[in-house]
Parts: C-alpha cells; structure tokens; sequence
C-alpha cells in the first residue's frame, strides 16, 4: 500500500482515520488518541481526538523521532509513564503533557503484514497507568483498524480511478459539443491539472511548417510560456514528441534536455507528458508538472493521463475540423459578400458619367464596408494632391464637424501614405498606424489637431490606377483599436480602386470630349464673328459705290480709293481666315505636308516686315538679321509663322511701340528668331495655354482672332524639325523664339552681321 | 436753318470706322470716330455726340466699360445703339440698356434708318 500523498487523502478515508481514533479513545477510555501513517521516512498525521491542539500538535515526524517514531521505528507497542518529563519525547509533546495534564501515554504499531504503516496513540489523564491489557486490547484494535483503512484507501483508490476515468469520459462528451479550438484546449488543460492534482499543465499543438511545438493552453505558467517554441528534443514537451511516448521527470531541474528559461522561470520539479498522436501522427503534447513538494509521478499517473491525452487527441482533431469547416464557411461567406459589394460598386460607378459625381460615389462606396472615413485624393495638373471627395460614417463624428471641415479643405502632405502611394503607385496596408505617425505628416498644428481628433488606428491607402497612369488614390480609414485592416481588406480595396481608376477615368475622357465639343461652338462662334466683319466692311462698301452709281452714275474718286482699299483688306482678311480653318482641318487630319526649298530666312524676314509695317503707324519694327541665312524650309508656311507672331506683337501692344525681329545662327545648322514686343503681355496663369487650339491668350481684350495662330505656328515649326517658345521678361512684353534646324549640312559661309532698319 | 445731327462711331476694326462715317457723312451728319472705349471718352467731351454707335469688343476698353463711363458723366448721355457681330446682338445690346442696336453685317439703308430714328437732324 502505498499512500502517495496527504492531498490525495479521500474525504471518505479521512472519515474512516477519525473514527477508528475516535473509538480506540472511547475502548481505552482515555482523554486523548491519535493516529499517524507512515510517507517514506515520515510519519504524518492524519487524526486526531482530544482537546484542541493537545494531541498531535506536529504534522510530521521522522521514523524513531519522539515517541510515535519510537513505535514506528521498532514495530512494538511503547508505554511512558511520565509523557512529560521522559528525554525521548518531543519537547512540545513534553510542555503538551504538562498543560494537558496527561499522565500516562501508549502506542502501538499498525502493520500491513510485516510493514508498519501507521501508529495509534493513547494518552490518559487518571490516575491509571496504561499495563498489557490496554496494550492486548489496543493492538487487537489496531489489527483491525489496518484492514478498515486498507478497504477504505482500496475503496478511494477505486473511487479516485472512477473519478478519472469520468473525467476522461467527459473529455469524450465534449467531441458531440463542437466547441472552438481554443476553448478546448482550455478544458483539457483544467481539467488535466484537476485529474493529476497538479498546480501546472501545458498544451502545446505541432506546428508543422516549423517543426516545432507551440504552447496554446496553460495553467499555472505565466504568458511567458506563450512565446516558448520547442523542438523536438527541447525540455520535455520537445522530447516527447520526438520519442512520441509518454515521459516521466523526477526532478526537472537535473535533465539533459531541460530547457534554461523554464528553469529560470519555473519551480516545477516532477514533471510527466504525454504525446497527443492522432491515428499516429504527433498533434501534439501535453505535460504536467508538479512545484515545491516531493510527489514524484507514478505508472498510474501516467496510463491516466495517456487514456486522457488519446481522448483529448480526437477532441482536438475534432475542432480542428469544426474550425476548418467554420473558416471554410466563413471565407464563402465573405466571398459572397465582396462580390456583392464589388458588383454593387460597378453599378454605382457606371450610373453617371459626371466626374465629381463619379469621385463622391466612389467615397460612398467604401464607407461603411470597408471605412469609417474614405477620402478620394487626385492630382492635379500641376502635380499636386488635393482631397477630391470625402465620405464618414454617419453619427460618430458629428461632433467632429467643424474638425472634418479642416480635414477636407486642410493640405496634404508629401510624406504621407497617400503621397507615396501616388508616386510609386503601389497600395499601403498599415494595420496600426504608429503613434508618431500624425506628428510626421502633420502640415502645421492645426492639422496635427485634426488628424489626432479623427482617431484613425488602421489605414489602407490604394492608388487609382487606368491606363497605366497613377491618377490618385484612395485612403481609407478605421478609428477605434478593435477592427483593424488586414491583408484581406487591402485586397478588396484594391479591386474597388481598380474599378473606381476606371471609373474616374471614362468620367474624365466624357468631361473631355464634353469640353472639345463647347470648345469647337465656341470656335464656330468665334469664327462667324471674325468673317462678319470683313464682311461688313465687303458688303458695305459696295453697297455705298451701287449707290453712287444708282444715284447720278458718277463715282467719288476719293470715296471709291477708300471702297477698294478697303475691300482688298477685308477679302485678304477673309482669306487668310479661311486659310486658317483649312490648317486646322489639315493639321487635324494629319494631312499638312511641307514643301521644302532652299530659302534665304533673312530675306524673307525683311519682306514680312515691310509688309507689316505698312499696316501700322503706331508700331516701329525694328529688324536685326545676318545678310542670308540659308535653310531648306517651307517658305510659304514659315511666312505663316513669322506673319503671325508679328501680327500677335502688334495685336498685343495697342499702344505702339518698338517690335524687334532678331534673326540670327547661334550654332552651324541652327536659325534662331526672336520677336520680341513691350506690349500688354501674357498673364501667368493663361501662359500654358497659349498653344492651344481656339485659344486667345487675353480673353478679356476683346483681340480679334480665332485663337489658332500660335497652335499653326507651333505645328508648322514642330514639323520642321524646330521649337517655338515663350520668354516674359520682367520688364513686360512677350518675346517668342523660334529655333530651326537649317536642314543643311555644311552651313554657306557666313556673311557679315548688318543692320537693318 | 437746321443742325447737322452729331454722331459719336466707336468701332476697333479701321475699314467698319471709315465705313461707317463714309455713308453718315454722305447723308449729311456730322462723324467723330473712335478706335476704342478709352479713346472715345476722351473724344466725347468736345464731340458732344446725339448718338453713340457703339462696338462692344474692343480692345483697351471695350463697350461695356465705356457705357458706364459715358453715363456716369455729368451731361445727359446720347442714346446708344450697338453695332455687333455677336449672334445675340439683342441681348448685348440689353446688357447696357442700349437704345436700339444693329448686326453686323449690315445694309446702309438699316443703319441710317436707325440713326435717323435715334438722331434727328435738330
């Protein structure tokens, strides 16, 4: 028999002890009783009766100490007549006698057969002194007291396997109860500590891909046992699983394989485990250890907890299927979820052609699936991002209205998520924004402000991609610390950026052609104006000469000289209009061909300026050119440019003024002319428009034209092989320069510089 | 003896000038012209016009900037018709509260109907 442990003492076979005590007091008839059993080397108390804390005062006591281990010690019943002033008795048990006033004290051995497992005592307070019949009837008693507590420790032995094996049983019931992996594994460690009476257990699953063991469930560890990772051979989980069988530890701490942190952080001595093996294959392990106390594990410990590690192992297979099947569902689920969402987003997006409708509809969209807050940001033309559209959950930021109003307005910085999604176009998924993230793309205080008021704590910001251009991004946002995005939400926003890019893509070639449709009415209008009035002036005029004619049939000399002047100007006007809308359509069509001769560029500079300057008197042109500058160019075209730069120098300085024409070969093969005016000038912002087609660079003058010149000329120079560029020096005017590859290889030799006036 | 009635022609384009005062001059008033608006009120002081024909795209000053000039001066204000190649020619002339106005192109027999109307020789 073997008694493994004073906590594991039974409450049926505690009541047993106290009985047979309390009987042999009362067949003695004496005042105090006890009775010790033997644990190794210890006797140890198990009951007691008498006044409070005068028998029995000290738990343990070593085989031969006192009087009790006297008795246990030699195996015979011991009489002292005098407790409290014999030598051998335990100095407590002495002062015990004296205040207690015990007189006489008895004890005989309990055996098992030969072994002496226990010692009844006996203490009175008479007058009598104990002789060899209280010895006879006390033995005889203590015989059969050996056989009550064997049936009632056999009894408890088979109560506490009863025990187990219900335990292991419900382990079992719980396969029917599809509970969570997690849960589970929470159970089984409860209810192994409970099983083993053990204050630790660990569950640890194999992780396959790593090769190792990974602790999921714990009683009794800190969470430093969370980040414990074992190998197979590593501290005993570890050798387990590779021995994949059972293991049993006296003393943790003088093992091989012990590993430094749990013996750093752990006090455990006994330790056992138990492989998890599903149909073979190792699932897992489990171990249990025991702290502080000399309980060692035995063979029955161990086959207790392999019947529970093998009903535990299918448990856990099977919620790990349950599990399997729920993520399986669930994934369904959320697939089924992200194309109804994306379908609902292609119909959304397709309802309008409207470009800011377009990028409102796309904010909406995100929020509130995918979105506390979704901001569309784009760039614009001159490279900047600027916050396009803007859609919030409704309700939770009321009070943040007037924060949300500087959001929206509010800059953007350059460093930020959105800006460097915009440059490399590739999205950015940040799970947690870190703490310091607002103080970094903050403009100024105020914005810091409103980004910290905003709360945002997860954020995926997508660049807008069409055509293989970045057009801008999406940025969404989650406030609060529970919900944040995961690489599955990154996923989704990108195939709504990809729908969205598109989206705003056709939104802008609509507005486009829109805009190329107003501008073309607005050119036909311009035109019909312009043909007016040389058409005026043609109708006019011949109506006042039909006149005279009708009249008297005698024409006013100087009235008819005005007439045709006149009309020659009007029908050159008109003619030159109608040249300019052939041009276009020319242009237009690809269909303008050059006709190159070899040209002498300084003469016919000089010829457009004197032809110019007879049509003004209010302008000097004052012209600067080599003596020949050779060039195989179109002639007629380059006229066409030259004409119309100068008539633009004219048309722009209604006051008067000085016009320079500057002709001149900064390098062989190169001509470069400039024409430079003090006129009203271009104001800065209409500058990048200048050489578009119908536009009039002064709208508010009221300058005569279609807007085409500077668009011909610019084509007419590109199909040379040339440029034609725009200077605004700082003391007013424009000065354009027109450079022109000569088209010769070897340059005539140069002649002198001269001046022309 | 009757006064040759004054008129005041504000017109950029140099042929519709010189048009304009060829057949008023031949029908006997007495022609001012001017190449803008800003010209035209510097002219308008001496000129005394009975009648404005007025272009409304000018450049330095156009027609609707030298209607509220015009009118705002001291003397009573002459009628203004306006001479547009505009396609609205009747809503321009509304945007200044113009006295009558004429399209371009024009035939001679309107535009001196229409000066007579506005501009009878006193």
């Amino acid at each position: 028999m073997v008694i493994e442990g004073r906590s594991r003492l039974g409450a049926r076979l505690r009541e047993t002890l106290s009985r047979i005590t309390e009987e042999a007091a009362h067949l003695l008839d004496v005042e105090g009783a006890g009775l010790r059993l033997v644990e190794g080397d210890e006797l140890v108390r198990v009951a007691a009766y008498g006044p409070e804390g005068g028998v029995m005062a000290r738990e343990r006591l070593h085989l031969g100490e006192s009087l009790s281990g006297q008795v246990a010690a030699s195996g015979r019943p011991l009489i002292v007549d005098t407790p409290d002033a014999e030598p051998t008795h335990d100095p407590v048990y002495r002062a015990q006698a004296q205040v207690h006033g015990f007189r006489s004290w008895l004890g005989v051995p309990l055996r098992d057969h030969e072994r002496v497992i226990g010692v009844l005592v006996m203490q009175s307070r008479t007058e009598r002194r104990f002789g060899p019949t209280d010895v006879r009837l006390l033995e005889a008693f203590a015989g059969q007291a050996a056989v009550a507590i064997e049936n009632a420790q056999l009894f408890e032995r088979e109560y506490e396997r009863r025990r187990q094996l219900e335990a292991v049983r419900e382990v079992t019931s719980w396969l029917a109860s599809a509970t969570d992996l997690a849960t589970l594994l929470e159970r089984i460690s409860r209810t192994a500590a409970d099983l083993l009476a053990v204050e630790s257990v660990a569950v640890y699953l194999w992780d396959e891909a790593g090769a190792m063991l990974v602790p999921r469930a714990w009683h009794g560890f800190g969470d430093w046992l969370g980040e414990l990772r074992l190998r197979p051979g590593e501290g005993v989980a570890g050798t387990v699983a590779q021995r994949r069988a059972g293991v049993v530890v006296d003393d943790y701490r003088t093992v091989p394989f012990a590993q430094p942190i749990v013996r750093e952080r752990d006090v455990a001595r006994a330790v056992i485990g138990e492989p998890l093996l599903y149909e073979g294959e190792l699932r897992g392990v489990i171990t249990a250890s025991i702290r502080n106390e000399e309980r060692t594990f035995g063979e029955q410990d161990r086959q207790l907890l392999s019947l529970f590690a093998a009903q535990a192992v299918i448990a856990i297979e099977h919620a790990h299927l349950h599990e399997a099947r729920d993520l399986a569902l669930a994934e369904a689920e959320a697939a089924r979820r992200r194309a109804a969402f994306l379908a609902e987003a292609s119909a959304a997006l397709a309802s309008s052609l409207d470009y800011d409708a377009t990028l409102d509809r796309i904010a909406r969209l995100a929020v509130p699936t995918l979105a506390d807050l979704c901001t569309v940001f784009m760039l614009t033309e001159g490279g900047e991002i600027r916050r396009a559209a803007v859609a919030h959950v409704e309700g939770i930021r009321a009070d943040l209205a007037a924060v949300m109003e500087r959001y929206r307005t509010g800059p953007v910085s350059p460093y930020g998520n959105v800006a460097s999604a915009i440059r490399t176009g590739q999205s950015v998924l940040r799970e947690q924004l870190p703490n310091d993230y607002f103080e970094a793309v903050a403009q100024d205080a105020d914005d810091l402000e409103t980004l910290r008021k905003l709360d945002w704590r997860s954020a995926i910001v997508v660049p807008l991609r069409a055509r293989g251009e970045t057009a801008g991004a999406l940025a969404l946002f989650r406030s609060g610390p529970d919900r944040p995005y995961d690489p599955a939400d990154l996923s989704l926003a990108e195939e709504l950026a990809g729908r969205a890019a598109l989206a705003v893509d056709n939104a802008r070639l609509y507005r486009e052609a829109r805009h190329a449709v107003q501008v073309r009415d607005e050119f036909l209008s311009v035109a019909a104006h312009e043909l007016k009035t040389p058409v005026t002036t043609l109708l006019g005029f011949s109506q006042v000469l039909i006149g005279q004619l009708s009249q008297d049939g005698v024409l006013d000399e100087r009235t008819v000289g005005r007439a045709v002047r006149a009309v020659e100007h009007g029908s050159r006007r008109m003619s030159r209009l109608v040249a300019q809308i052939l041009d276009i359509s020319r242009l237009d069509g690809g269909r303008l061909v050059l006709d190159r001769q070899i040209t002498d560029l300084s003469a016919l500079v000089h010829g457009i300026a004197t032809a110019m300057q007879s049509t003004t008197r209010r302008h000097g042109l004052l012209v600067r050119t080599p003596d020949r500058v050779p060039a195989l160019v179109d002639a007629l075209r380059l006229e066409q440019v030259v004409t119309n730069l100068l008539d633009n120098a004219i048309k722009y300085s209604p006051t008067g003024g000085q016009i320079r024409i500057e002709l001149e070969q900064p390098s062989r093969g190169v001509a470069r002319l400039a024409v430079v005016d003090h006129g009203v000038g271009i104001e800065p912002e209409r500058r990048q428009h200048i050489f578009d087609r119908f536009y009039q660079a002064r709208e508010g003058d009221h300058v005569s034209g279609m807007g085409l010149g500077l668009y011909i000329s610019r084509q007419i120079v590109e199909l040379h092989g040339g440029s034609i560029e725009p200077e605004f020096p700082s003391d007013g005017g424009t000065r354009f320069v027109v450079e022109l590859p000569t088209g010769l290889a070897e340059g005539v030799p140069d002649g002198g510089r001269g001046v022309t006036p | 003896m009757t006064r040759a009635a004054r008129i005041l022609v504000v017109e950029d384009d140099e042929n519709i000038r010189e048009l304009v005062d060829v057949i008023l001059s031949g029908a006997g008033y007495e022609v001012t012209t001017a190449p803008d608006g800003a010209a035209a009120l510097r002219v308008v002081g001496n000129a005394r016009p009975d009648l404005v024909l007025l272009d409304m795209r000018m450049p330095i000053m156009d027609g609707w900037e030298f209607a509220r000039q015009y009118r705002a001066r001291p003397e009573p204000p002459a009628p203004i018709v306006v001479l547009t190649a505009a396609r609205d020619a009747a809503a321009r002339a509304a945007e200044i509260h113009a006295d009558g106005f004429l399209g371009k192109p024009f035939d001679i027999e309107s535009l001196l109907s229409l000066v007579s109307q506005h501009a009878p020789h006193a």
